[in-house]
């Protein structure tokens, strides 16, 4: 059986800018928690997660040594900087906002 | 085995200042970088300057160093700052003269300049160097207005050029981040331009210490409430040996803590390709990267690669936008959130009648969706809200009438709206980022000594 919880369950990241371009990096909170998020946080449910919000592309990195993900959002903070009218241009708070995707964990899993 | 200790006490200007002095103050370092210049921060220093031609470096540097040097001095411990900004050599000038009221008078500092282009962006296009935008790849000769920034990211080289003359200080105008660490490793350990992994060990190592209080704790998402006295955060070092083996750790003592997870959040942070993150000496690979908890606070980072540089230096321009204005008021339970729903179509239908004419609006509702719009989870209704309406204008005529506009819905608008902090708020100018490259070739990075014996 399995239950489902907000990726912040098994995940922590930090989210930043370059121009436009958002980046999260996304870190497992467990080594087995990767395979799930690797499985389930796909570059196209990213995409489909942010939404309006990002109007480029989704690349995901993957750096399974650390137990990590690289996700790079393309024209995703409003043009970025001080030309974004956003509340947070810099895209400071976004590795959080993606820590609300559900994902499916198995039902004994202690979180 | 040689190792140096390098202390990141500066994230971007702005950031807490005190930490260089309990970087000093709290153990052993050999060196210590400030990292004062974010994207758009050279833009910033160029309308300072249009004031004040003797600045064009951040104006709060020598009333801190006024502080620092004393500390430096005592302890011979080397700084190294992108302070310069787009004035080293007048920042340096204005750091002999505090060194000598500061006991100092024999103070050597090493000057990297020459990434201003401005003074040549006409020779530049004269020779067919396009500027071409990063993401777009637009040529320069679209940008919709007038250029305020124009600079090339240096390498690590000329700083190690610059220790080797003997200086106590360098000052740089725009060289990558994490230049500034490796540049004290390229002339501690002789690493040369081709060991692509030792300089790759050294652009990680101040990558992650560029961002300071980042790598100890600051801005940690992975467990806030684990992270000890925010308050007194120690700011990371980096004990670096001759072979490229980096551990990060903090001083005794003092709040914040290294742990991988910390260190990871801080190795991802605002990175694209990790097979191939560029910097001007050389391409890093981090996919074979790994982390060792060594103990408390102390953690080891191995396992980087290098790769060839690109023929390119990476230059960061800007130009104006229009002006920026963001209004609004505060509404209260009942129905807050309906009600700055329909007090900004009201605001927007009062704008069309006056013939007030903006570029983009953009409006939020903080308390209940702003920050992450669809993305957010559904509330009820809060006990108040925040609508916040931010317009991008031609001029600042138009932000006025705008922010006039806004204090009279207190009265002729939708209920129970009051006013937040400033009734008035004042238009900034938009400074428009543009990435683009220039070929190493078009541009020497100089090295200048000031002061000394």
């Amino acid at each position: 059986m399995m239950k489902e919880l907000p990726l912040a369950k098994i995940a922590h990241g930090r989210s930043g800018d370059k121009g436009d371009t958002l980046n999260c990096g996304i870190i497992a909170r467990k080594p087995e928690y990767y395979s799930v998020i690797a499985e389930q946080v796909t570059a196209e449910r990213v995409k489909a997660h942010f939404g309006d919000f990002c109007k480029g592309s989704v690349t995901r990195y993957d750096l399974p040594k650390i137990g990590a993900f690289n996700f790079v959002l393309t024209h995703a903070l409003g043009g970025g900087g001080t030309a974004s009218l956003r509340l947070d241009p810099q895209g400071k708070t976004y590795a959080a906002a993606l820590m609300r995707m559900r994902v499916q964990v198995p039902d004994d899993w202690d979180v | 085995m040689k190792t140096i200790r390098i202390g990141g006490a500066l994230g971007y200007w702005g950031d807490r200042s005190d930490a260089i002095l309990d970087l000093l103050n709290g153990g052993p370092l050999d060196y210590v970088i400030m990292d004062y210049l974010a994207e758009v921060t050279m833009s910033i220093l160029r309308k300072q300057a249009s004031r004040d031609p003797k600045l064009g470096y951040p104006h709060d540097f020598i009333p801190l160093m006024k502080q620092a040097l004393p500390l430096l001095h005592k302890r011979r411990v080397r700084l190294i700052t992108d302070a310069g900004g787009l004035n080293p050599l007048g920042l340096a000038d204005a750091l002999i003269s505090a060194a000598r009221e500061s006991g100092w008078p024999d103070l050597k500092i090493g000057v990297v300049y020459g990434d201003d282009l401005m003074p040549r962006l006409a020779d530049f296009t004269g020779q067919g160097i396009e500027f071409r935008h990063f993401d777009t790849g637009a040529s320069q000769r679209e940008i919709p207005g007038k250029i305020t920034s124009a600079n090339a990211y240096f390498r690590a080289f000329p700083i190690s050029e610059a220790l080797a003359l003997g200086t106590d200080i360098v000052l740089t105008g725009r060289v990558n981040d994490a230049a500034l660490a490796l540049g004290p490793c390229i002339f501690e350990f002789g690493w040369r331009a081709d060991q692509y992994d030792l300089l790759a060990k050294g652009t990680i190592a101040g990558h992650l210490l560029e961002c300071g209080g980042q790598a100890s704790g600051g801005n940690y998402n992975g467990g806030w409430q684990e992270i000890p006295d925010l308050d007194r955060l120690g700011f990371p070092i980096g004990e670096i040996s001759e072979d490229g083996t980096l551990v990060i750790t903090i001083h005794p003592d003092q709040g914040g803590c290294i742990t991988p997870a910390i260190l990871k959040e801080q190795l991802l942070y605002e990175i694209g390709d990790p097979s191939a993150y560029i910097v001007a000496d050389v391409v890093c690979d981090i996919t074979g990267l790994e982390m060792e908890h060594l103990g408390k606070n102390r953690v080891r980072v191995l396992g980087t690669q290098g790769h060839p540089p690109t023929s390119s230096y990476k230059v960061s321009m800007s130009y104006e936008g229009g002006y920026q204005i963001a209004v609004g008021l505060i509404y209260t339970w009942p129905d807050c959130v309906a009600k700055a729903k329909a007090s900004s179509e009201i605001v927007l239908k009062r704008l069309a009648k006056l013939g007030v004419p903006y570029r983009d609006v953009l409006v939020s509702i903080l308390g209940c969706d702003a920050v992450h719009g669809a993305m957010s989870h559904r509330i009820g209704d809060p006990n108040e809200v925040y609508l916040r309406m931010a317009f991008v204008v031609d001029d600042e005529e138009a932000a006025d009438r705008i922010s006039r506009e806004m204090i009279t819905h207190v009265l002729c608008g939708i209920p129970t709206g009051c006013l937040f902090d400033s009734i008035r708020p004042t238009p900034h100018k938009q400074v428009i980022y543009w990435p683009s490259l220039i070929p190493k070739t078009a541009v020497n990075p100089q090295v200048k000594i000031a002061g000394g014996a």
